[in-house]
């Protein structure tokens, strides 16, 4: 568990430089936890950047008082920025402008190690196995819905099933790959 | 085993450390007359073509000549006479920003989690008078400057709070609206187009009047205790429809 974040989030209504404190409890976790789920270093870069810049502007209105408790509140804002990312395909760039927040750019060295720390290529294994995993009616369902992007009707015709069934095949393989890829939160928490 | 380094992270992290740190040596008056002097382009951020500062850019002329001018709601305290102070002094618990805190700032209204925030800061252009739309979103001048805006004016429109990063719009579609009105008003009544208004009564100085953003707004009228009519002021520049097609929250029109 990080120590003294939430003393430092507390701090930083009238100092804010000991968020700064914050950044550094938990930049390297949330980087990871954004490319694990978009699988886009770049948009992972941005949606840390607009998570932090939220909890800064934001951070008055923190009201615990334990570590647990600012994690808990910092993923929250990660949660929600990852959701509107999901929701809108964009990341929500406002508060990062209000402040002036110059977002970094990715070398080909930060890439890589990027690609490690989220620890990507065995995630992708994963996906894998999980691919593997599933029943042919189920991985046929997810192709044709989610790589090939067709409309459930035409993804329930090409497959000569009712649209009912087809949405629960994609469906069931989703929650299939999800609890594949799925990582525990003590993992995400803990630097 | 040692973890990657990573130098957008080290490079991002001197980028919160700098902001942090300007907040801290707090030159907040250049900052905010930064913002202040292209309030629209700020605000723009959020809702496009919504804000605009002054009276003569949207407000119709009054129907009525008012019986005091927005000057009345600040001149007392513009004279350093605290007990003559728009709206309440801070509190522990208000969401202000820190700037707006050490720089004495009062609450003029508050409705629905927003707050309009009034600061008065001396500058080496005089008196500076700043009305806080959001954290770091000011709508600011000198003593001069509003005075020469609230002349005969009982009602001004600021713009939208824009405090609510999360959700633009709240769970039935609405922004607050902000406002100033001079002590002489006591209801507002924001007209759309089409359907019902929304009406603000016990007006003291400010309003926040939640907006529907699916409804293109007409106008706004002031009121006296009497009810007589004190001002309209043309809202027709405020169309904010097109942040439904981004937000879930609003209904169908």
């Amino acid at each position: 568990m990080a120590s003294g974040v939430a003393s430092n989030l507390t701090r930083a209504r009238r100092e804010p430089g000991a968020f700064t404190e914050v950044y550094a409890a938990y930049a390297r976790q949330l980087l990871a936890f954004f490319v694990r789920r978009t699988f886009d270093v770049e948009a992972a870069r941005d949606l840390t950047a607009a998570t932090f810049a939220q909890a800064f502007e934001h951070r008055r209105r923190f009201r615990g008082s334990t570590d647990a408790e600012a994690a808990g509140w910092l993923y929250g804002i990660a949660r929600h920025q990852l959701s509107r990312y999901a929701r809108k395909g964009r990341v929500e760039r406002k508060a990062v402008e209000r402040l002036g927040i110059q977002v970094p750019t990715v070398s080909e060295d930060d890439y890589e190690r990027i690609v490690e720390l989220a620890g990507l290529a065995e995630l992708r294994d994963r996906v894998a196995a999980a691919v593997g995993d599933l029943s042919d009616d189920q991985r046929d369902a997810l192709r044709l819905r989610v790589i090939d992007e067709r409309p459930y009707g035409e993804v329930a015709r090409t497959l000569g099933i009712s649209e009912q069934t087809a949405r629960a095949r994609v469906s069931r393989a989703l929650r299939g790959l999800s609890d594949a890829i799925e990582m525990t939160p003590a993992a995400e928490v803990t630097p | 085993m040692t973890e990657p380094h990573i130098q957008l992270l080290d490079d991002l992290g001197a980028e919160f450390a700098r902001v942090a740190a300007e907040r801290e040596r707090a030159p907040r008056r250049s900052r905010l007359r930064s913002l202040t002097a292209t309030p629209a382009r700020a605000l723009a951020v959020a809702v496009s073509a919504l804000v605009v500062l002054g009276g003569g850019t949207y407000a119709v002329q009054p129907t009525r000549a008012a019986i005091e001018d927005l000057t009345s709601t600040f001149a007392g305290w513009l004279a350093e006479d605290e007990s003559d102070a728009p709206g309440r002094a801070l509190r522990p618990e208000d969401d202000a920003p820190e700037w707006v805190r050490e720089e004495g700032g009062r609450v003029i209204v508050e409705k629905a989690g927003v707050e309009l925030y009034v600061t008065r800061s001396e500058t080496e252009n005089g008196t500076y008078l700043s009305f806080v739309l959001e954290g770091s979103v000011a709508v600011g001048n000198t003593i001069e400057g509003w005075r020469d805006t609230f002349q005969n004016r009982s009602v001004m429109v600021l713009g939208p709070g824009l405090d609510r990063l999360q959700d633009v719009l709240d769970e039935q579609g609405r922004f607050p609206l902000l406002g100033l009105a001079a002590r002489s008003v006591e209801r507002v009544e924001l007209h759309y187009e089409q359907g019902p208004p929304v009406v603000e009564t016990g007006v003291d100085g400010g309003f926040i009047l939640l907006t529907d953003a699916w409804r293109q707004p007409r106008e706004l009228i002031a009121y006296d205790a009497a009810g007589r009519e004190l001002e309209r002021v043309s809202l027709a520049y405020l169309d904010t429809r097109d942040l439904c097609d981004k937000e879930p929250t609003c209904p169908s029109s």
